[in-house]
């Protein structure tokens, strides 16, 4: 099957007063019709930069790639940026204009795009598909107005305006209550379904991750270090950051377990260690972990780790 | 559901606008003295160019020799001075209107502009707009209207000149601040060009300081015209402008002194009003100050 999406030695760098920093390197990654990708990764492990600047959004960025193909050919960011690929920022509470109502936000994108009809009534289409009751009513609320849930569904519904094939989530769930949180996961499976939309979800929750998604790409300082079938990655990791993630997790199945913390904290983008990233941290360190790692095929998947065979 | 909901900021601002007494009064001051100015023909007693040697420097009506059908008194060539400020009221809030609008319409459009886009249009507006700050004002209008000569649409090129800078720089810097915001990102993650969000993102976010500036400024530009016209360079006679009445006064002044005090009583009783309630509005603007 030609994945949707296909990224190819993505690599991105941000000038800084100390020179290039590495925010992302090397990343591939696919997109398959009809799935839903989930990207997990601390703060500052380069998933939001993978994907703003696939789409062309970090101006400030330099980006090198092998190649970047929708459907199979070149991207155009500015061209199915909205169109075809939508993206909902991380922050809902900032990323509505505050002075301007819910309504004049939705319309806009449908103008911005020259989609045609009563561009009132999509949008009150729109709001009433995300689950916002009262939808004619809520077109004239501002932001402000809405809570923290609702202005996520308003982010949602502006990034559906134009019906994409693509819509990559940004935490969606963040800074949202966790009977919220369920809300607005529940909301994104039944917008994926129904439009048969793929869907990219990044997060910093595994939990969430694991309830809603078919694959997981695992992200650690700029990288992917494991990438495979969702129930595969959460049963049996083949890295040991993913084992390390899911062992500082409390499980439902055995509440008693000990949560055990990965030692140490995640380097500073520019003082990456030369071989593995992951080394200093790692439990499992070797001799071969001083060279840089590769992501080695494991079944059903692939693990940036010397061991992974092993494990 | 609270009851503000459906309210847009500008609504908001003009309720707490409205119950601020002394900025509330100076705009419906300002607000008759306009309809005073769109009326004149109607209102004015007399005809403001009719003169008449044989009522030179009338004195007020409560003054001896004064009479009610010239209430404020004549001037030296015994015009009405009550229908002259009626009619210079037009000349006064006219230009100081209609230069401040043309000014914040061109200084905004640019500052956003600069502002959003940055780089060399920004450099380039940006030392223009250092390098007509760095001019006097009254030097660089006398420098200009003498130039260009006096008159009615000099005078309006000349003001605008200098004064779109003050909206350009207060419109560049609320648009640094704007362009960094989640929601500018957000748009263009929705596949909005450059123009539709300086448009409509950026600008509604930025004109309340822009408006607040801009009735400020009209206080300033009523004396800038003022002091043109006190000087001679504003606009000709037989149109009557408040600066211009001060000016004829000058000669008269021992003999006549309300033919220079009316109209500077005018132009000082406007241009406090003008302040005042442009303090109230930045006041009615900015949710901080409001109580």
């Amino acid at each position: 099957m030609t994945p949707l999406l296909s990224i190819r030695a993505l690599r991105v760098r941000f000038p800084t007063p100390a020179g290039l920093v590495d925010a992302v390197n090397a990343v591939d990654l696919d997109v398959f019709p009809g799935e839903c990708l989930g990207v997990v990764g601390e703060s500052g492990s380069g998933k939001s930069a993978t994907f703003l600047a696939t789409l062309g959004l970090l101006p400030s960025a330099t980006i090198r790639t092998d190649g970047i193909f929708w459907k199979g050919r070149g991207l155009d960011p500015d061209a199915l940026r909205g169109r075809e690929i939508a993206l909902t920022l991380q922050n809902a509470l900032t990323a509505l204009n505050p002075a301007l109502r819910i309504g004049t936000q939705i319309e806009e994108t449908l103008a911005a795009h020259d989609q045609g009809g009563n561009r009132r009534d999509r949008a009150i289409a729109l709001l009433r598909r995300v689950g916002i009751p009262d939808p004619a009513r809520r077109l004239y609320a501002y932001p402000h107005e809405l809570s923290g849930g609702m202005r996520q569904r308003a982010m949602i519904a502006i990034a559906l305006a134009c019906a994409p094939h693509l819509l990559i989530a940004d935490e969606p769930t963040t800074a949202l209550d966790v009977t919220v949180q369920a809300q607005v996961l529940d909301l994104l499976r039944t917008l994926r379904a129904e439009q048969g939309m793929s869907l990219v979800l990044i997060t910093h929750n595994l939990a969430v991750a694991a309830g809603n998604c078919d694959r997981i790409a695992v992200m650690y300082a700029g990288e992917i270090v494991e990438t495979g079938p969702a129930a595969r990655v959460l049963t049996t990791p083949r890295h040991p950051y993913t084992t390390g993630l899911l062992r500082s997790h409390p499980s439902l199945d055995d509440p008693e377990a000990p949560l055990l913390p990965i030692p140490g904290r995640i380097p500073d983008p520019g003082a990456w260690p030369s071989g593995c990233r992951f080394a200093p941290r790692c439990s499992r360190h070797v001799a071969a972990c001083e060279a840089p790692q590769t992501l080695r095929v494991v079944p059903d998947g692939a693990a940036r780790c010397c061991q992974a065979g092993i494990a | 559901m609270s009851a503000s909901l459906a309210l847009s900021p500008g609504t908001l601002a003009f309720r707490h606008f409205r119950r601020d007494p002394l900025a509330f009064a100076c705009a419906l001051f300002l607000l008759m003295v306009a309809l005073i100015a769109i009326a004149a023909p109607a209102i004015a007693p007399h005809d403001p160019a009719d003169a008449d040697l044989l009522r030179r420097l009338q004195p007020p009506v409560w003054m001896s020799g004064g009479d009610w059908s010239y209430p404020l008194g004549c001037d030296g060539l015994g015009r009405d001075i009550l229908s002259r400020l009626i009619y210079g009221a037009r000349i006064s809030l006219g230009i100081g209107v209609f230069v401040v609008a043309l000014a914040t319409v061109i200084g905004a459009t640019l500052g956003v502009l600069a502002g959003f886009v940055r780089g060399l249009p920004d450099a380039l507006l940006s030392r223009i707009a250092d390098i007509l700050l760095g001019f006097p004002y009254l030097v660089f209008a006398i420098g200009l209207m003498g130039m260009m000569g006096p008159g009615l649409s000099n005078i309006i090129i000349t003001l605008v000149l200098k004064e779109w800078v003050v909206a350009f720089r207060v419109a560049r810097g609320e648009t640094l601040a704007a362009r960094e915001q989640d929601y500018v990102e957000a748009a263009r993650a929705i596949g909005c060009r450059r123009a539709r969000i300086m448009r409509d993102e950026v600008m509604p976010n930025i004109l309340s300081p822009v408006v607040v500036v801009a009735t400020i400024r009209m206080a300033n530009v009523i004396i800038m015209e003022a002091s043109l016209s006190f000087l001679g360079l504003g606009v000709q006679p037989p149109a009557v402008s408040w600066g211009g009445m001060v000016a004829d006064g000058r000669d008269v002044l021992a003999g006549g002194w309300w033919v220079s005090t009316f109209p500077g009583l005018a132009i000082m009783l406007v241009v406090i009003a003008a302040n005042l309630a442009s303090q109230g509005l930045r006041e009615a603007f900015d949710p901080r100050l409001r109580q």
